[in-house]
């Protein structure tokens, strides 16, 4: 007989059990989703009707492919993975009992509402965000997100459209003290093709990344088609340093044409040198060859004066005398041999972009021309958020679907153009005109999906690992997920781990004396501590659409045995222990509590026995240590269900 | 010094091999994955009892920066791009090694030197994943990491340690190999592994009893059907506690070594990295990589370089002298190498840029045939002149001295194949002994 655990979490919550609490868990026989009454009406009637045309379109689907949907997951089992994904953490004993004290019939819309205004959501939204938007910035990604990620934390908490955060990311400009959305561009600024490939996928689907170098193997973007779309940044110019714009040191971005960088670059790397005394005098001692080779020549010093006049100009006259230099083949030759190396190759670079760089067009042809509209990140942006756009919307649409049920329509989730691999593409492009219908609004999106009867789907059994996988494939099934770092740390810390974190812990992440904090670090010394642990022991996935850590040794060893991973003293009250050997109460009953804090279920009989016959009562906080040891370190405490 | 057994099992059947680990730990070990280790392993052990070699064994001292050629495998003493230092030659004619290098040019005998190897990749992200995985980097393609390649193909699944360690510097990716390749963490050698010590102090029968109770929960979560989520938990948790219960968790400990040796090898992180691999590899790791940063001299080029060999040289000398003593030597294959070499025009800032038109990489040790040099530039070295070595040519030629078939395939993406070992490259036979 099948214990129907929500209903013993409910008992033990001590609440009102209604008569429909019982339909809530009963599991389907067939291959239907459960009885329309489980699901409530939502209160947003617009969303509503597309959660059912959203789950009829998927039906049709599993039947023309003959796929058995899994049964509807338990409601126990559901919360966990509705407060996983959009709270990013798992409900604590207070969240579930709460939960279950509600009326059956509301309570999944009320809770997916609830977590949608959580600032909690924001935060987990901000992690995915930042993950993405700095997936290639390389060493520096982890110094940026702690500009970025709380800069998106704020915008996503208050009501955001997803054109909204395109145009403040992309378009980005001004100067300020704290980076912010800065920080997105900034850390591309030395390269505007990887700039371009992230914008591109991050907020279009298309990965055209691998255009950059030549025409992408097996999608139709060209070398072409890819420098036009990069060209869009060509005027990008950003920097840090005491700005006259803030009174003090803060961050610029702005846009301005290619000959002010070069001209303020090279005035950069005349500064440094003079800085340094080494003009044109030895470099070092026996270097008098090498100093030689580098010498200036009347005509290289001539072109670095008149370029730092430049520098001191500003608006269109400028354009105009270093193009005439470039124009001169002769004389480009002879600064080009005797410009230091930095120099020369900023030089050739910079020629190099003016031709490669000097148009710009639109990914899908659609024709544009420079001083048309304001800037060109400007105009790109227009571009992308526009309703006619082929993929920003869909491109949304997508990854909440990925988000939520582990894969998106279009499978890999950002390659819309270049994937064969997609299911019901008619539904794909239904989410997206609603999307735009909505205004791009953010949070309708994830009600739609999370109010569907897909979302309340269990996972595959995968005794058949390939039956399994083309059920999850059809999302007729849902994947069993691990949790991303913050996921872990924050559950761990709601657990109550941690507490007693030690002072060592904490001081290992914390600064040296002495040092000013850098503007936007902020978040719990504890959570950094465990967050520190927990990124020491579990090297990210290189995929930057699966956040996810699996366990591997070092976690093991930490969550065995960690200071982390003691049992918090919550889970070991007079109260609890007494309650653990009570033997006037039912086994399940016994175990309930850590049960619910950490598997956020009740015990099935058989588990509760095997558990309690092995505990022993002359130790109670062995006992409890032993108990919380087999819950954190067991393979369903990993799984977002 | 009596020498410790290399592999924890001795040699055994395969079917003795599959056998016992089944019987230890329960049929949940023929998960996916974790099969075909096995049965890679036991195939090698089978080999090497048949009389064939043992497996190998791979040391990569990865350079981190790009180390500037000119001033340690391809100097160019005397001319414009030489710089200040004087050359050291060899036995043989045209091959000469730094002045900063002495120990490592007395060894020349034992060592290979690719002077001619270039790529396109001059930025330090791109490059370092080019020279880690051996192909051009590919957001949509995780490619592993050397070292994960090498666990993956050539560990001991029996290891009581990691197959892969990874001493200082941020860690490779395993890529879809898969987490149980990712190389363990060292941060600093001779540090404890962490959260080992609180396993130990508890009783045994008490961590039996832990894990009796978390496996109770997993058969339960099993007979739900998530076997492959309990199959994976079940063998990082059985990984984790024979780590922690493993005595040869003293080869993370650099205390009961000599201070000779240790003084030979160098107090640097780099010089006590190679000596903590050298006991590693003693109890069974199959790779080890260790990091060694600064060589990315933009700025005072020759004082940070020279710095940076005075650590290089004793270490990396010592460390082959230590493997040689110790007859691991033949059986373990040296890489040293960087993302890239330093231009040989010197900059304003009396530095040398990135360069990836013509670089080195050493290589030594196992089936490398010793006193040889491959490639060679022009006399300011600004071009190749001879023999041009590409990246795929490198790891090609790592696959063969390390006999790996690097034309396996693997689904990297669902819809993309994609082999081991990028199939453009051609071994450099010259350097095969």
């Amino acid at each position: 007989m099948r214990v129907k655990w929500s209903l013993a979490v409910v008992l033990l919550a001590g609440a009102l059990v209604t008569a429909a609490a019982s339909s809530q868990s009963a599991p389907a026989s067939t291959a239907a989703a459960p009885p329309a009454a489980a699901l409530p009406a939502v209160a947003l009637p617009v969303a509503a009707a597309l959660t059912a045309e959203f789950d009829a379109a998927l039906a049709a689907a599993w039947s023309a492919q003959g796929l058995v949907p899994a049964a509807p997951l338990d409601e126990a089992r559901w919360l966990r993975r509705l407060s996983l994904d959009l709270r990013g953490t798992i409900p604590s004993p207070e969240e579930i009992e709460r939960y279950f004290a509600r009326p059956p019939a509301t309570r999944r819309a009320e809770e997916i509402e609830a977590a949608l205004a959580d600032p909690r959501f924001a935060e987990t939204l901000a992690f995915q965000w930042n993950d993405l938007l700095l997936a290639e910035a390389g060493k520096d990604a982890e110094k940026t997100a702690r500009w970025l990620k709380p800069w998106l934390a704020e915008r996503l908490a208050g009501p955001i459209t997803f054109p909204q955060l395109a145009r403040e990311l992309v378009a980005a400009a001004g100067a300020a003290r704290v980076p912010g959305a800065f920080a997105f561009p900034l850390s591309y600024r030395d390269s505007i093709e990887t700039l371009a490939g992230v914008t591109a996928r991050a907020f279009l689907g298309l990965q055209i990344q691998c255009a950059q170098c030549h025409d992408h193997p097996y999608d139709h973007w060209k070398q072409a088609e890819f420098n036009r779309f990069a060209a869009f940044f060509a005027e990008l110019r950003g920097d840090h340093g005491v700005l006259s714009e803030v009174g003090g040191p803060g961050f610029r971005v702005l846009d301005r044409s290619p000959e002010w960088d070069l001209a303020d670059r090279l005035a950069d790397l005349e500064r440094a040198a003079a800085k340094m005394g080494r003009d044109d005098g030895a470099m070092m001692a026996g270097g008098d060859r090498a100093a030689a080779a580098n010498r200036r020549t009347p005509v290289e010093a001539a072109a670095l004066a008149e370029l730092r006049a430049l520098a001191k100009e500003r608006g269109p006259g400028v354009a105009r005398p270093i193009a005439a230099f470039i124009a001169d083949g002769e004389a480009l030759a002879e600064l080009r041999a005797r410009l230091p190396g930095d120099a020369r190759e900023l030089l050739d670079r910079y020629v190099e972009r003016r031709e490669k760089f000097s148009e710009a067009g639109h990914l899908d042809g659609r024709p544009y021309a420079d001083g048309a509209v304001g800037t060109r990140r400007q105009a790109l942006v227009d571009w992308m958020t526009a309703a006619e756009n082929p993929w920003f919307a869909a491109a949304q649409a997508n990854r909440v679907v990925a988000t939520l049920l582990g894969k998106g329509l279009t499978d890999p989730v950002d390659d819309l153009s270049g994937s064969s691999d997609r299911i019901v593409p008619a539904l794909l492009e239904r989410l997206a005109a609603a999307l735009i219908e909505q205004g791009g609004d953010l949070r309708f999106l994830y009600r739609v999906v999370a109010n569907s009867r897909a979302y309340a789907l269990g996972a595959a059994d995968d005794a058949d690992p390939t039956e399994a996988a083309r059920r999850e494939r059809w999302l007729a099934a849902h994947p069993r997920r691990t949790f991303t770092p913050e996921q872990l740390a924050q559950s761990l810390l709601q657990l109550g781990v941690g507490e007693g974190a030690s002072d060592a812990a904490i001081a290992r992440t914390a600064r040296p004396a002495g040092r000013a904090a850098p503007l936007g670090e902020q978040g719990d010394p504890r959570e950094n501590a465990l967050l520190a642990e927990l990124a020491r022991c579990s090297p990210r996935r290189s995929d930057v659409n699966d956040r996810t850590l699996e366990v591997n040794i070092p976690l093991a060893l930490l969550l065995r045995h960690g200071e982390e991973a003691a049992a918090p003293e919550r889970l070991k009250s007079e109260p609890l222990l007494a309650r653990l050997f009570d033997p006037e109460r039912a086994e399940c009953d016994r175990v309930a509590p850590w049960f619910l804090a950490t598997l956020s279920r009740a015990a099935r009989p058989a588990e509760a026995a095997a558990l309690l016959a092995a505990l022993d009562p002359a130790k109670p906080r062995a006992a409890a240590d032993d108990l919380f040891f087999a819950l954190v370190n067991c393979a369903e405490f990993h799984v977002n269900p | 010094m009596s020498r410790r057994p290399l592999l924890a099992t001795a040699a055994l059947s395969r079917r003795a091999l599959l056998s016992r680990l089944v019987g230890a730990c329960g049929a949940a070990f023929l998960a996916p994955g974790f099969l075909p280790l096995l049965q890679r392993h036991a195939r090698a052990q089978e080999a090497a009892a048949g009389g064939a070699p043992t497996p190998r064994r791979l040391v990569l001292v990865w350079l981190e920066g790009g180390p500037s050629q000119l001033e340690t495998f391809d100097p160019k003493p005397g001319t414009a791009t030489g710089g200040p230092f004087r050359a050291l030659p060899t036995e043989r004619a045209g091959w000469s090694f730094s002045e900063r290098l002495p120990k490592l040019r007395d060894r020349a005998g034992k060592l290979a030197v690719v002077r001619s190897l270039h790529s396109k990749e001059g930025s330090h992200a791109r490059a370092r994943l080019l020279l880690h995985t051996g192909f051009v980097p590919n957001p949509s393609v995780a490619y592993p990491t050397l070292g994960s390649i090498v666990a993956h193909q050539l560990g001991d699944p029996a290891s009581e340690l990691p197959s892969f360690v990874q001493v200082a510097g941020p860690p490779g990716s395993p890529g879809y190999l898969g987490v149980a390749h990712a190389p363990f963490l060292v941060a600093r050698p001779g540090a404890k592994v962490a959260n080992l010590a609180p396993e130990r102090a508890l009783e045994r029968a008490r961590v039996d009893r832990r894990d009796a109770l978390r496996e109770a929960l997993d058969g339960g979560f099993e007979a739900e059907g998530a076997h492959a989520a309990v199959a994976r938990n079940r063998e990082q948790q059985r990984r984790a506690r024979r780590l922690a219960e493993s005595p040869r968790t003293r080869a993370f400990e650099l205390d009961g070594e000599s201070a000779k040796l240790r003084q030979a090898y160098g107090d640097t992180t780099l010089g006590q990295g190679l000596l903590l691999a050298r006991r590693l590899l003693e109890e069974g790791v199959t790779a080890v990589e260790l990091h060694h940063d600064g060589w990315d001299t933009h700025i005072d080029n020759f004082p940070k370089t020279a710095a940076l060999c005075d650590e290089l040289d004793p270490a990396l000398a010592t460390f082959l002298d230590d493997l040689e003593t110790r007859g691991l030597l033949a059986d373990t294959l040296v890489v040293c190498m960087g993302e890239f070499g330093r231009t040989p025009a010197i900059s304003a800032r009396n530095g040398r840029d990135h360069w990836p038109v013509n670089y080195c990489a050493l290589l030594a040790g196992g089936g490398v045939k010793g006193g040889s040099v491959v490639g060679a530039t022009d006399e300011l070295g600004q071009s190749i002149v001879e023999r041009p070595v590409s990246v795929p040519d490198l790891f090609a030629t790592f696959a063969a001295l390390l006999r790996i078939d690097g034309s396996q395939e693997f689904q990297a993406t669902p819809r993309r194949p994609t082999t081991l070992v990028d199939p453009d490259g051609a071994a450099i036979t010259e350097l095969l002994a």
